[in-house]
């Protein structure tokens, strides 16, 4: 199967049961942890802390800038306005470290998402269902 | 009795249930010759995370809705085929899933449907190699040409 990057539309061969995210073989994903490892797209996807800390397995992050959308709630302070003053205050936490990419995503340190390109084996049979 | 039926009668055939863009086809046998044979177009691709067989009614398991795949799967465009040669076709169109979370099993295999009310299973096959680490962002296509049906052994 071959994967390419979504950015810089590199292809390569991805041999059977290797981590696309994994795999280096275009100059996009320069970013290194401080262990010095290639940072893996995938991982960081899954670190995100939004949602109160919580993360949204599974789910698309649906921040208008991904790149910041890590949030946290806190109590109103005195002084404060609200509309729903029973309601908790929601602002910006720390900066996303990177969970969410994409093309032209400000901030984005997860550079890499990949097209997979699968491709049937040498005969698909017809079925009796 | 593999590699015995004349090729011709083959493409002929797959030509008729694969190549054609009729939303609904229908083959109709003289007496004894059974049912009519009704193809509701357009086909769809789907995903599977375990392979069936070529038996009647053993599906394999598709992958549930979610993560930017839904159940039932994907049209594979009004012509599915371009007409076979040496009874082999692929598809016309490409078919691409944009992966909105992380895709938890890998995908094995695949079924070509119809649509009709209740749909029938056509093709079923293995990937070449499965489908693995799809995250969010991600995409997977299946490009045209990536499909492959081979009945030169039917």
């Amino acid at each position: 199967m071959k994967i390419q990057c979504k950015q810089c539309l590199a292809m390569t061969d991805l041999p059977p049961g290797a981590d696309p995210h994994a795999s280096t073989w275009c100059d996009c994903c320069t970013i290194r942890d401080d262990s010095g490892e290639i940072h893996h797209h995938g991982r960081a996807a899954e670190s995100c802390p939004g949602n109160n800390g919580i993360g949204h397995p599974g789910e698309p992050c649906d921040h208008p800038n991904p790149a910041v959308c890590a949030m946290v709630s806190r109590p109103m302070r005195p002084g404060e306005v609200s509309a729903n003053p029973a309601a908790p205050v929601r602002e910006h936490g720390e900066p996303c470290p990177g969970g969410h990419c994409g093309a032209g995503v400000s901030g984005c340190a997860v550079c890499r998402p990949v097209t997979h390109f699968p491709v049937t084996g040498e005969r698909l049979a017809m079925t009796g269902g | 009795m593999a590699n015995m039926t004349d090729q011709g009668r083959i493409n002929w055939f797959l030509q008729a249930v694969f190549t054609t863009s009729a939303a609904t086809t229908t083959f109709t046998p003289g007496t004894g010759g059974g049912s009519p044979i009704v193809i509701t177009t357009p086909y769809h691709l789907r995903l599977m995370t375990a392979q069936g067989s070529n038996t009647a009614g053993s599906n394999g398991t598709e992958m549930g809705t979610g993560q930017g795949y839904t159940a039932l799967g994907q049209t594979l465009g009004t012509t599915f085929c371009a007409a076979p040669s040496a009874g082999t076709m692929s598809n016309s169109n490409s078919v691409t899933w944009a992966a909105t979370g992380t895709w938890a099993s890998a995908i094995t295999s695949i079924e070509i449907w119809d649509t009709a009310g209740t749909p029938l299973r056509w093709l079923q096959g293995a990937l070449t190699s499965n489908i693995t680490g799809v995250v969010n962002g991600d995409s997977v296509q299946f490009a045209a040409g990536a499909i492959t049906i081979n009945a030169s052994a039917w």
